[in-house]
């Protein structure tokens, strides 16, 4: 008996041990995977985008370039994430997000993978980006040859942007909720899509986003890892139909009404 | 002329309708963005709606320095006096 005991005990001390390198297996990968994303986005800046450049003249083409660029790398690079299994995909409703014209593409924000992984699901996205990533020495470049819109113009002026690619038929995508967010948290929209979709007459789609366990949420640094593969779950909602909103006639009292709903949508408030 | 009884009077029927800001909620101190919870695009649409009420032209440059509801009826109050 005392021998089982043993054997038992040991063969605990395996799994404990198992699950030891298993854990450090997955923060090499994540450490691997950060240094491809940002080795990545300097070749982008440095070599790509130069050549890109060169060869096409025209800023409009030239944009829509590398747009497609981040499309194809980003899936690529989902697909490497796939591969070390960090991450499994799931995708529900992918058609719709891909019959999307001239949509405001609204999502939650639990993770910095979000952004990656709804970009590699849509080619020649536009989005409004944080204007601090213009400074960032890895893909810094990236952002400014996609021609991305910066988060820190004056609000008009962005609505104004925004509505010039909606109405030529390309989607924006946003984050309401202005910053990554911990799931469950009790998180205020700022009316900024709605100021939008009211000010270009753009339909919403809604889509949701879920992360387990979480992982690279605000604030956690990059080698907390998830312990097992993060489940990611892009669930493709309905098109929300702003017409209601645009017979309102006070713009802020539609701005307000259509917060609520897209909160009620993703908060359940 | 308005009084600035007059303005604060016409300021909160404002505020109430456009923003759904709570009349409890508005007196001098109340701070535009924090506690009325209006934003930036708010305050365009608020200053054309002060131009309609006091048929002056707001500068954007002077309106954009406003925190407090005591701030907008001391510039409407100025822009009045200004004209008058």
């Amino acid at each position: 008996m005392r021998g089982i005991g043993r054997w038992v005990g040991s063969f605990g001390n395996a799994r404990n041990m198992l699950h030891r390198i298993y854990y450090l297996w997955r923060v090499f990968a994540t450490g691997l995977a950060f240094l491809i994303f940002g080795l990545g986005g300097l070749t982008l800046t440095f070599i790509a985008f130069p050549i890109l450049v060169l060869i096409t003249r025209d800023i409009e083409v030239r944009q829509f370039r590398v747009q497609g660029l981040v499309y194809y790398l980003f899936k690529f690079f989902i697909g490497f994430l796939t591969f070390l299994r960090l991450i499994k995909v799931t995708v529900i409703g992918h058609e719709r997000l891909l019959s999307c014209r001239g949509n405001l593409i609204i999502a939650n924000h639990p993770s910095l993978l979000d952004v990656v992984v709804l970009m590699s699901l849509m080619p020649k996205l536009q989005c409004i980006v944080k204007s601090a990533l213009w400074n960032n020495r890895f893909i810094g470049g990236v952002v400014h040859a996609a021609n991305y819109i910066r988060n820190d113009g004056e609000p008009e002026e962005i609505i104004n942007q925004c509505t010039q690619i909606l109405q030529a038929g390309q989607n924006v995508m946003l984050f309401p909720e202005g910053t990554r967010t911990e799931p469950g948290s009790d998180v205020k929209f700022k009316r900024g899509a709605a100021n939008i979709a009211l000010g270009a007459g753009a339909n919403i789609q809604l889509v949701k986003i879920s992360l387990t366990p979480t992982t690279l949420t605000k604030g956690t640094p990059w080698y907390r890892v998830a312990p097992t593969c993060v489940k990611i779950i892009i669930t493709v909602g309905d098109c929300l139909d702003i017409s209601q909103y645009l017979l309102q006639e006070t713009r802020s009292i539609a701005a307000r009404e259509l917060t609520r709903e897209l909160e009620k949508y993703f908060i359940g408030k | 002329m308005l009084t600035r009884d007059e303005v604060l009077v016409n300021l909160t029927n404002l505020l109430e309708t456009l923003f759904e800001a709570s009349r409890e909620d508005i007196h001098l101190e109340a701070k535009l963005y924090e506690d009325l919870d209006l934003d930036s695009i708010d305050a365009v649409d608020l200053a054309i709606k002060l131009q309609e009420m006091t048929g002056r032209k707001i500068p954007p440059e002077k309106f954009k320095e406003v925190r407090t509801v005591g701030d907008i009826v001391d510039q409407v109050c100025d822009l009045v006096t200004e004209g008058a």
